[in-house]
């Protein structure tokens, strides 16, 4: 029997593309461990997301790839955190802020310059690896220009 | 559909109640609840149902299953009970399950409230507590801290509007003269009050507001915001009695009816967000509720609006359509939030002055719309006031609830 398939727009797929496994949270930190920022690609409308998200945050498609970011970007807003809580207590103050990749996402991280006159909005930015208390942490430190 | 009117609210004094655990503040504001249906009630027999809210109560005092507690202790069981959670809007999340609870027609008397004993904890160790309702893993683990969440708003707020941390200080020097006037707040004393209160340890002495907020004694928790622009750590519970149209008038004359209620969500991390200066859960419980409601923001009389820090005074202000885009702490500094202003914020003291017991905030703000519209609240009492507005958020207003009451 001939069953009737709804003609539906299908975007078209490289081979492979939405077979991979996508990766799950503990990936992207071991990732960070390495000074590596993975986000993701939605295959249906190209919006780039970090963290990797399973569903596109712009048009809802679950075809998303994982791809790899520069980890580099521009600091939007900071701040100064004087009261820390107890893992952060030995660093306080220090400075934490929202960052723009240079490929649209944006992120929460550690500023690691030495002091606050050291930071502004607009400066560029690089992810640089960090622990606190074994666990992996989004960090940025000032851009070297090669 | 059917009307849904408080009959009572009670709520305890919110502060550092050292000796009571969550559950005697529970029963506390019980005590007034039952106190407060002017023809009396008998919980065990006409409650239908109880909605409880807390946030982190497990990580706070080691004690979960409010909801069941409140039933077991008020003797409403077996009936309906169970926990709500949205952060710090818990509270609201009960009351909005009563009332849909009670719409429904699946009950007709709904006991909603809230509950949190936060004191237990060093200021460090709640301050880690609380940083859960934040994205653990791309916002927690790099160190930010609520404060600090805030602290982001604020610096984008202050960029984009051209506004100034100077200026902002009148929302919380607002907020405090209010919270005088309040028997159930956490401070009852102005702001310049405080500060000489503070100085005298260090042999240091204030004539104006503001040489203590720019003192080293009010010192700065996430830059720009100060210890002032915090709300404190509070212990506290707040109920309020819902009752169907088919009933609330066995039990008073004088009900406050909910006409409007609502809820929204916006990304749980900031950064994520469209607008950093605004929220989109707050805008959208809010708009539902002026719908049901059958109101625009400028039928509003007084509203109750979440100050966790003196910047979300601001934007909660404007996200709710009270005030104009970019005007919130301009409207407190010339006063329209003041108690005899054309639209007055947080008369009970806000989070700021009242206390912040996390998941009771929602229920005490209700309480107050209670007390207010009926007349019953003192010296801070409002003149003709007839319609008010109350939005609580959760987070750093990843969630929020808006409810409108009338007498």
């Amino acid at each position: 029997m001939l069953v009737e398939v709804p003609l539906v727009a299908v975007p078209l797929l490289h081979e492979g593309d939405i077979m991979e496994e996508k990766p799950i949270i503990d990936d992207i930190f071991k990732h960070i461990e390495n000074g590596k920022l993975h986000g993701v690609k939605c295959i249906c409308c190209g919006h780039m997301m970090f963290p990797p998200r399973k569903f596109c945050s712009h048009c809802g498609s679950s075809e998303v790839k994982e791809i790899e970011l520069t980890g580099k970007g521009t600091v939007d807003i900071y701040t100064v955190i004087h009261v820390a809580p107890p893992f952060m207590k030995d660093c306080s103050p220090y400075m934490v802020g929202i960052v723009e990749l240079d490929e649209g996402p944006r992120i929460t991280g550690r500023l690691l310059m030495d002091n606050e006159e050291m930071v502004e909005s607009g400066m560029r930015v690089a992810l640089e690896p960090l622990k606190k208390s074994d666990k992996n942490v989004i960090a940025f430190k000032k851009e070297i220009k090669q | 559909m059917k009307k849904i009117y408080m009959i009572g609210a009670g709520m305890t004094r919110f502060g550092r109640r050292k000796k009571e655990t969550g559950r005697d503040l529970l029963m506390e504001a019980a005590e007034e609840t039952l106190k407060s249906v002017d023809n009396g009630i008998t919980l065990h027999e006409d409650v239908d149902g109880v909605w409880i809210g807390y946030f982190s109560s497990g990580l706070f005092e080691h004690q979960g299953h409010y909801g069941i507690i409140a039933a077991d202790w008020l003797d409403i069981v077996p009936n309906p009970a169970w926990r709500t959670e949205i952060a710090c809007a818990s509270s609201s999340a009960a009351a909005l399950t009563g009332f849909m609870t009670v719409r429904s027609g699946m009950a007709d008397i709904a006991l909603v409230g809230g509950v949190e004993k936060m004191t237990s904890l060093s200021t460090a160790e709640v301050t880690d507590v609380l940083s859960i309702a934040a994205d653990d893993f791309f916002e927690v683990s790099a160190g930010i801290t609520f404060p600090g969440l805030f602290a982001l708003m604020a610096q984008a707020y202050f960029k984009k509007y051209n506004s100034t941390w100077e200026d902002m200080q009148s929302i919380p020097i607002k907020s405090h003269h209010n919270g005088k006037m309040n028997p159930k707040a956490q401070y009852q004393n102005e702001v310049l009050d405080m500060g000489n209160k503070l100085g005298k340890k260090k042999d240091m002495s204030f004539d104006d507001p503001m040489d203590f907020l720019k003192s080293s004694l009010n010192f700065t928790v996430a830059h720009p915001l100060r210890l002032f622009d915090c709300c404190p750590i509070s212990d506290g519970a707040a109920l309020v009695l819902l009752a169907s149209e088919d009933v609330a008038n066995i039990y008073t004359d004088t009900p406050v009816e909910i006409t409007g209620v609502g809820n929204g969500t916006d990304n749980l991390s900031l950064h994520d967000r469209p607008e950093i200066t605004s929220s989109r859960a707050t805008i959208h419980a809010s708009r539902m509720a002026y719908k049901m409601a059958g109101l625009e923001p400028s039928d509003i009389d007084f509203a109750e609006v979440h100050d966790c820090f003196s910047i979300n005074e601001a934007i909660q202000m404007e996200d709710l359509g009270l005030i104009p885009r970019g005007e919130g702490i301009k409207a407190a500094v010339e006063e329209r939030t003041s108690l005899d202003g054309d639209i007055p914020i947080n008369p009970d003291g806000g989070l700021k002055s009242k206390g912040h017991p996390v998941g009771a905030t929602g229920a005490g703000m209700l309480y107050e719309l209670w007390k207010q519209l009926r007349g019953e609240a003192g010296k801070r009492q409002l003149s003709d006031a007839e319609i008010g507005l109350a939005s609580n958020a959760g987070g750093s207003s990843a969630s929020g609830c808006a409810f409108i009451a009338r007498r």
